[in-house]
């Protein structure tokens, strides 16, 4: 082996310094929200906040879930059940919208392409969305507005697109003279050789349906029906009121402001189980942004 | 591959199903008898218990409605009202802070209520006189209902101070700027460990330095009006003013300001709180409003509020801060107003709707609220609904200030402007650009945080090119149109 000059090892020892000190610059926000959310909340408020918990307790926890447990949980299986069913959904139509578009023989292609490249640059606007997802498709207070809104990403589209793109279309000829159909090619040959686009795609929708708290804002009244982060955001949200300066004093001195450490104990309930999968399936985030990047 | 092509094709005919059905729905809210309230906050059990066993049984025996309520968070209730009504979403009644009305006419978010106040009213208006409906009047027309009526002369003028600490510092009273300087100092040095003034308090300095009452008129705090000389001013061209700005320098030198109240000037009820600051600007009965919240980080807080100038004359310039609209898509506007009327209809109604059967949460003893659990915070929002011929006071309500609430507008006068909504519409330009040299270049003057002597020059100069004074012109212009239709009050 090639043994590394002075000057190799100079720059790898501080690529190396560099690129952990930016890890600890990046790991250190979050360090410090799981040590304040297991602190003694008296102590931060006194002390403020410190990478090592303050007295280290569980009373944050105890205090959500006993007196938000039930709703939590059941905010968790909203959003995990719109996530799964959402996810599913937006592969099902950005897959196959991606596909047929990525034929070169499918008539108005381009055009069909400018109809949803046209959504990207402009859109209705706040208020007609509102009116057609309310009036028309009587969203309100439904699971399906949870999901229906952002079923359908362009920009996703556009990037699985490129990757159908990049199958030799010889390889479909080849399977339309053994006789099978598009259907049958997009699922056994398009499909499978895009398992990247499929996964970074699924990925970004998934994390899309798992941070969405503003179409349960727009359409949803129903406790029952709150996803996780909607739920927590209720919670945060207090503080941005009052600053706001418009609420009256007599409902600003009943509006309950949480706690230092009840806020970040929130942050980790919601960010946990992103950071427990995440690195099982960085490494597909990756690959699908590189392999993205590039068309030959 | 049969069985892979029938699931994609279910799979897609589901979606398209659904997003059909999802079409093709009824639609929502058309029941003549529901009463659809759009209420900020955060929904409780206790609150949905509330209204679904409690009051709308009896709502629904004696006058033939339910409510529902939609609850809209604190931090998105205003931009989520302005895009439920500009969708036309069925909402029947809701909430708002009485100075916005003329906007909301503007935007045609209410509608004229004259004839529906007449026809389901009868109750409401024995304890709302036309004096507080006038307030929700545009153009002659009523748009909204100035729900919160209950003594409110010197609004925003009075200083809610930690009486704790005065006490604690050898001093009884609190009648001028100077009294309030020799506060902050000697807490200061006593007590090291608290932050200060939670508040600049601005309107009740202007109470002080003015010769006159300054009674604010128009959008922002740009143009006053004088209650004795009869006519608008540039706020910011007012000796008072200038003097409420050389004060705040004085504090802000002497170290007895922190940076935080002019950076997060709207945070100041947070502030005070959080136990730790010594005062706030104030209104009547703001320290029984805070001193739970401030009690449970100050567990020995007490709280008085103060008049600076007590002799000058006081002046009911506001009819009730809060107003209650009907918006056009309204499916059942009259609903909306007998449930009002129900609830005003007796003191009973009243209490029921703010605590809840008798006897539950609370008992009346001796003509007070006696608690059954002290942190109970009610139901419906007392200063929402309140109203001085109903409201009780709760039994930890000390007799001082029931008396002191009782005659507390005795001898006040009112304004001229009470029912005076200025239409910004001829000037809006102006009004944006003056508004942001308000706020970029005399906030900082005003809470004393730059040199009066060198900035105060500078920003008025921009305050005269941005207009301010065609803009004080309008002002003055609507004034007289409406002096002329309503007279003067004193």
């Amino acid at each position: 082996m090639k043994r590394r000059s002075a000057s190799d090892r100079a720059v790898l020892i501080f690529a190396y310094l560099f690129i952990g000190f930016i890890a600890v610059v990046c790991l250190y926000p979050l360090v410090m929200v799981l040590s304040v959310s297991f602190s003694d909340n008296f102590l931060v408020t006194r002390d403020g906040y410190s990478v090592i918990p303050r007295n280290f307790t569980f009373d944050t926890y105890t205090y959500i879930f006993a007196h938000s447990g039930a709703r939590i949980l059941k905010s968790y299986m909203v959003t995990i059940c719109i996530t799964i069913i959402g996810t599913l959904l937006s592969m099902i139509i950005t897959s196959m919208i991606s596909f047929a578009l990525s034929i070169r023989e499918l008539k108005y292609r381009n055009a069909i392409a400018f109809f949803c490249n046209f959504t990207i640059i402009f859109s209705a606007g706040l208020i007609p969305w509102y009116y057609v997802c309310v009036n028309w498709y009587h969203m309100m207070d439904t699971y399906g507005a949870l999901v229906i809104p952002s079923l359908f990403s362009v920009w996703n589209m556009f990037l699985m697109r490129t990757y159908f793109s990049a199958v030799p279309p010889s390889l479909y000829e080849s399977a339309k003279l053994d006789g099978a159909s598009y259907y049958r090619i997009y699922w056994s040959i398009a499909i499978p050789l895009c398992k990247t686009a499929m996964l970074t795609v699924g990925l970004m929708y998934a994390l899309c349906y798992w941070n969405d708290w503003w179409n349960a804002l727009m359409f949803v009244n129903d406790r029952e029906k709150f996803p996780l982060q909607y739920f927590l955001y209720n919670i945060l949200s207090n503080i941005n009121a009052i600053s706001s300066g418009r609420v009256p004093s007599g409902a600003a001195a009943n509006i309950k402001l949480p706690s230092e450490t009840v806020k970040m104990a929130v942050t980790v309930i919601v960010i946990g189980p992103v950071i427990f999968l995440y690195p099982f399936i960085q490494k597909y985030f990756v690959d699908g942004i590189m392999s993205g990047a590039v068309k030959e | 591959m049969k069985k892979m092509k029938k699931f994609l094709v279910l799979c897609m005919a589901t979606v398209m199903a659904v997003s059909t059905l999802a079409g093709c729905g009824a639609k929502k809210g058309g029941s003549s008898d529901k009463v659809v309230i759009l209420y900020p906050g955060e929904e409780t059990d206790s609150m949905s218990d509330f209204i679904n066993n409690k009051l709308n049984p009896r709502l629904k025996s004696e006058v033939g409605i339910e409510v529902e309520l939609i609850y809209k968070g604190w931090d998105q209730y205003w931009e989520q009202k302005d895009v439920m009504l500009a969708a036309n979403q069925t909402i029947d009644l809701y909430w708002d802070g009485l100075p916005d009305i003329s906007t909301m006419v503007n935007k045609s978010q209410c509608q004229p209520l004259d004839d529906l106040i007449k026809d389901n009213c009868p109750d409401m208006l024995k304890v709302i006189p036309k004096s507080q409906l006038a307030g929700g009047v545009v153009n002659g027309k009523q748009y909204g209902i100035p729900s919160a009526y209950a003594p409110s002369s010197c609004m925003f003028q009075l200083v809610c101070v930690r009486e704790d600490l005065l006490e604690g510092v050898g001093m009884s009273d609190i009648k001028t700027a100077d009294d309030l300087k020799e506060y902050a100092t000697k807490v200061a040095e006593q007590y090291p460990d608290m932050k200060g003034p939670a508040d600049i308090i601005f309107k009740p300095l202007t109470r002080y330095f003015a010769d006159e009452q300054y009674t604010w008129c128009a959008y922002a705090d740009s143009v006053v009006y004088g209650e004795d000389t009869r006519k608008a001013y540039d706020y910011y061209e007012t000796d008072a003013f200038k003097e409420v700005a050389k004060f705040n320098q004085s504090m802000y030198e002497a170290g007895l300001y922190k940076d935080e109240l002019t950076t997060n000037y709207n945070e100041r009820d947070s502030r005070i709180q959080q136990g730790t600051y010594i005062w706030v600007e104030g209104s009547l009965g703001k320290e029984n409003e805070i001193i739970s919240s401030v009690r449970a980080n100050a567990p020995e807080a007490k709280l008085k509020s103060y008049l600076l100038n007590p002799t000058a004359d006081k002046y009911i310039t506001a009819c009730g801060g809060e107003v209650l609209c009907v918006p056009y898509s309204a499916a059942n506007p009259a609903g909306a107003m007998k449930f009002l009327n129900w609830m005003y209809k007796d003191q009973a109604n009243y209490l029921f709707c703010l605590y809840g059967p008798e006897g539950e949460n609370y008992n009346i003893v001796d003509g007070r609220i006696e608690l059954k659990d002290p942190s109970f915070e009610g139901y419906f929002y007392e200063w929402m609904f309140r109203n001085a011929n109903y409201t009780l006071f709760t039994s930890d309500t000390s007799e001082d200030f029931i008396e002191s609430y009782n005659s507390w507008d005795d001898n006040a006068k009112t304004s001229d402007v009470i029912a005076f909504h200025f239409d910004n519409s001829n000037v809006k330009e102006i009004e944006t650009a003056v508004n942001e040299v308000a706020q970029k270049e005399f906030q900082p003057i005003e809470c004393g945080y730059v040199d009066f002597d060198t900035a105060y020059p500078v920003a008025l100069e921009h305050l005269k090119d941005a207009g301010i004074d065609e803009y004080v012109a309008e002002v003055q212009r609507q004034l007289d149109e409406f002096f002329k239709t309503n007279g003067y009050q004193h």
